[in-house]
């Protein structure tokens, strides 16, 4: 056990959190989608066609550079629509939701997980449809069956703005837990379990044969991908995966009882009537879980995920990636007259530029103004203060725009996460989309390595 | 204000391209840059990916809160400016004549300054098709306050024109440059037409630095002024005395130079004229008080780097008390000085607090900046000491660096570097 206390980070300070732990269950929806843009770098190949019967955990298509893996239906019912967007690319797959079958790929005891091997998990994971939750560092792509990892690492730490709380996600899932652990120790010599600065959620107290480790600090000190960093850096030439630790949960239910979990736990926050948890179908319409949250007002931007690094959705959309928050954010654009000059009582900056830093802390309604157009950056250290990897990211930026590959691994373009990009973009007074750069230099690295 | 904001709006109509007005070069830019000032962009982050929010500050306000520390430092300018003057030219003078002197002196420059700059910045902008930038904003505020009160108006111009061209924007613009542009602006008037700079053109150095004589007869009678200088007069700069030659005869150098002179005009250069800045010099960087009430407010929001602040000092001490100690008969009288007058004379503050932390052309790495700021304040003492020829050392010091800030980050940087093969090679071991 050891403990990582990271100085450098940003919790935004937005209001709308979910309060409590009471979770909310909602009824089965009329329809579900599955939407492959949750998996970047992944383009669905269907399965099926509108019209077809589908079984809960039966097929909806599969990743097209890896037909063993699937995007599994959460709900049994008939295949009614394809949403498609630009270049004809996949949105949704859109099931309405009738009585019927799951798959079942038979239920495992304690005993059968353990004996698996490192072969069998992998094939049940992905037909089940659960390998989709396990990311690769770097990159923090979807990882690939096919590599042995040098270790996995599970975080039961949250830090994101508004995101669920572990200890509300993994409420009574012991023991898919403890299978999902079993499992993942057959799948990489290490695993690694992370828990924040409040300590392990109770549900994990009884997992054995994993490294525990504690991280307290801002934001992104909670990131799993900021964690390897600090306990296993891959490097280029070796993988660390990594997921959530309710992640690890479903996959445990999956091998435990056969049957790939079609529901989750999701914080609605932001700028909804009653911010809180629901339990609902995964891929239940968005309207659904606003209606839930107590209703979003007009002009908001909803976002699955956090405000930090989420994707924007449709309100006529579907929430089904697998993620636990769906972020309601007002937004901005309004001509504020003078609005570089005002006092900023009221306005969020991580500079001491506003009247707002020398008030008491206190949440703030954000909204998506950018406050400002682009500049050349002026370096007054504001990337510094919320990276807390070793990384100087004004130089990182730098190699990427050069498009200089080997200058931007030296300096860590592999070690930078998408959620300490995501913070630099934030701050940045040049309204500079480091995030954005980020993703170049990922992409230009994958190129040149394919 | 919805009535500005529908004015602006028929102006954005006639001006925007395919507009009336359209095809008229820098139109849309200036038009731009105004509608931006009176109000906030309105810009929404992109809905493709995150992150959705941002942080407040923009690049206007940051570049403001400069200003805004600077203003201590420019009511000194403009009060002392005319104290000085109309002291020189034996005149009793209140607040109010000193402040209306001296505005008649600061306010010609800053007009000058303001007007070049803008202008090359709008050029820019529209040539680049950006929006025009607010670094300038700063630049133009520091040069007056870096420049005698007796400086040509054409000076200002052309100054002002190759700090803004060629240490700027042939680099690309704000964010890009490598020196310093205010600094630029000096160093070129300082190279280019020494004798306005230092005062030699007149009276035999006797009026340097002080406005004496500056009023023309047109403007007599409205501007307080004097008939001519008191007798004895000297406006020499405690830099100045404290290294000249006459000084190298006394026991105990520069500093009893100092200790012993007298203006003629009542200014004395003990330690704490010379803190407050009741004593002729560049507008700007006289009091060292009003220096450090603009670098109370500059730490207290984080703009400017302490590292480099405290490395300045410590430098200029460190440096300042060896060299000291080598002082003796017949040395160049500037070794007697002790250490922590360097802090008070001559640009050392200014310099120290607003030049020397432009987050542009200093270093980027917060240990880079420890090394940049000592090296600084190393450097100014070794000008103002053992250098003869050049006096004041704080404006050479901040170029010098500049152009060697890239390097000492090159070498914080490449220990990240060789940390991070480090950790991997431990990782995978």
């Amino acid at each position: 056990m050891s403990n990582f206390v990271l100085k450098a980070g940003l919790d935004l300070p937005i209001a709308g959190g979910a309060v409590g732990s009471e979770v909310q269950a909602l009824g089965t929806p009329t329809h579900v989608a599955v939407t492959p843009p949750d998996y970047p770098g992944f383009k669905m190949r269907l399965a099926v066609k509108e019209g077809d019967a589908v079984q809960a955990g039966s097929p909806l298509g599969h990743a097209k550079i890896r037909p063993d893996m699937k995007f599994v239906s959460p709900a049994a019912g008939k295949v009614v629509e394809i949403r498609r967007g630009l270049r004809r690319s996949i949105q949704a797959v859109v099931v309405e939701v009738a009585a019927g079958e799951s798959v079942n790929h038979g239920a495992l005891d304690n005993s059968a997980i353990a004996s698996l091997g490192a072969e069998g998990v992998r094939e049940r994971l992905l037909s089940g449809g659960a390998w989709l939750m396990m990311r690769s560092k770097p990159l923090a792509r979807i990882a690939d069956p096919e590599h042995t990892p040098k270790a996995i690492l599970v975080a039961a730490s949250e830090t994101g703005p508004n995101c669920a709380d572990p200890n509300v996600l993994l409420a009574g899932r012991e023991e898919d837990l403890s299978a999902g652990f079993a499992a993942l120790g057959q799948l990489a010599p290490t695993v690694h379990l992370t828990h924040g600065a409040s300590g392990m959620p109770a549900a994990l107290s009884g997992i054995t044969g994993v490294q525990t480790h504690r991280f307290s600090g801002p934001h992104p000190s909670g990131d799993p991908e900021v964690q390897i960093n600090f306990i296993c850096p891959p490097g280029n030439e070796q993988r660390v995966w990594f997921c959530r630790a309710i992640d690890v949960a479903d996959m445990g239910a999956l091998l435990r009882t056969g049957v790939m979990p079609t529901t989750s736990r999701i914080a609605v926050v932001g700028e909804v009537g009653s911010p809180q948890y629901v339990e609902a179908t995964n891929g239940s319409p968005i309207a659904d879980l606003l209606q839930a949250g107590g209703g979003a007002g007009e002009n908001v931007r909803i976002v699955g995920g956090s405000v930090l690094t989420g994707r924007t959705l449709d309100a006529d959309g579907f929430y089904a990636s697998g993620g636990h928050t769906l972020s309601v954010l007002r937004e901005g654009g309004e001509r504020e007259f003078m609005g570089w000059l005002a006092p900023g009582g009221n306005k969020f900056s991580n500079h001491r530029f506003f009247l707002s830093s020398f008030l008491p802390k206190k949440k703030m309604n954000m909204t998506t103004d950018t406050f400002g157009g682009p500049r050349a950056l002026i370096p007054v250290g504001s990337y510094n203060r919320v990276v807390p990897s070793d990384i100087e990211p004004n130089f990182l930026m730098k190699a990427i725009l050069c498009e200089d590959i080997e200058e931007m691994l030296a300096l860590g373009l592999l070690e930078m996460s998408r959620e300490e990009a995501a913070l630099c973009t934030v701050v940045c007074p040049s309204k500079i989309n480091y995030s954005q750069i980020l993703e170049q230099g990922w992409l230009q690295f994958e190129k040149e390595t394919a | 204000m919805k009535f500005l904001r529908q004015q602006l709006d028929q102006v954005h109509d006639l001006v925007k391209p395919g507009g009336k007005l359209g095809n008229v070069p820098g139109l849309y830019t200036l038009y731009d840059m105004h509608d931006t000032i009176l109000f906030t962009q309105g810009k929404k982050t992109s809905a493709k990916a995150g992150p959705h929010v941002r942080d407040a500050l923009d690049s206007k306000r940051l570049m403001f809160s400069v200003v805004v520390a600077l203003v201590p430092c420019i009511a000194w300018a403009i009060f002392n400016t005319g104290a000085q003057a109309l002291a020189a030219e034996g005149v009793e003078y209140s607040l109010f004549d000193a402040v209306l002197r001296g505005a008649f002196h600061f306010l010609p420059i800053l007009a000058a300054t303001f007007a070049t700059g803008g202008l090359w910045e709008v050029l820019f902008a529209t040539i680049r098709k950006e929006e025009v930038s607010e670094g300038f904003l700063v630049t133009g505020m520091l040069i007056p306050l870096i420049l005698p009160p007796t400086i040509p108006l054409w000076q200002v111009v052309v100054g002002t024109s190759f700090g803004v061209v060629i240490g700027k924007e042939v680099f690309g613009g704000v964010g890009m440059n490598i020196l310093n542009p205010a600094l630029t602006t000096r160093a070129f008037l300082f190279f280019t037409y020494p004798a306005a700079i230092s005062g030699d053109q007149l009276d035999g150095g006797k009026r340097v630095w002080s406005a004496v004589n500056g009023v023309p007869s047109f403007a007599q009678g409205i501007i307080p002024s004097g008939s001519a200088a008191v007798d004895g007069y000297s406006g020499a700069t405690p830099l100045a005395v404290a290294a000249a030659s006459d000084a190298r005869e006394l026991a105990g150098g520069g500093l009893e130079a100092l200790n012993n002179f007298s203006s003629g005009s009542g200014v004395t250069y003990d330690f704490a004229s010379m803190f407050w800045g009741t004593i002729p010099g560049s507008m700007g960087e006289g009091s060292t008080f009003t220096i450090l009430l603009g670098a109370a407010f500059l730490l207290l929001i984080g703009l400017a780097s302490w590292r480099i602040m405290v490395g300045c000092v410590i430098g200029t001490l460190a440096t300042g008390f060896v060299l000291g100690m080598a002082a003796g008969p017949g040395s160049n009288p500037m070794f007697h000085l002790p250490a922590h007058y360097h802090l008070v004379m001559g640009g050392f503050a200014f310099g120290a607090v607003f030049m020397a932390t432009d987050p542009v052309s200093a270093s980027v790495t917060d240990t880079g900046k420890w090394i940049y700021g000592i090296l600084i304040g190393v450097l100014v003492v070794l000008v103002r000491v053992v250098n003869p020829a050049y006096p004041e050392g704080m404006m050479l010091a901040i170029l010098f660096m500049n152009v060697f800030a890239p390097l000492v980050d090159h070498y914080v940087v490449q220990a990240n570097v060789k940390r991070r093969k480090l950790r991997l090679a431990a990782a995978s071991a």
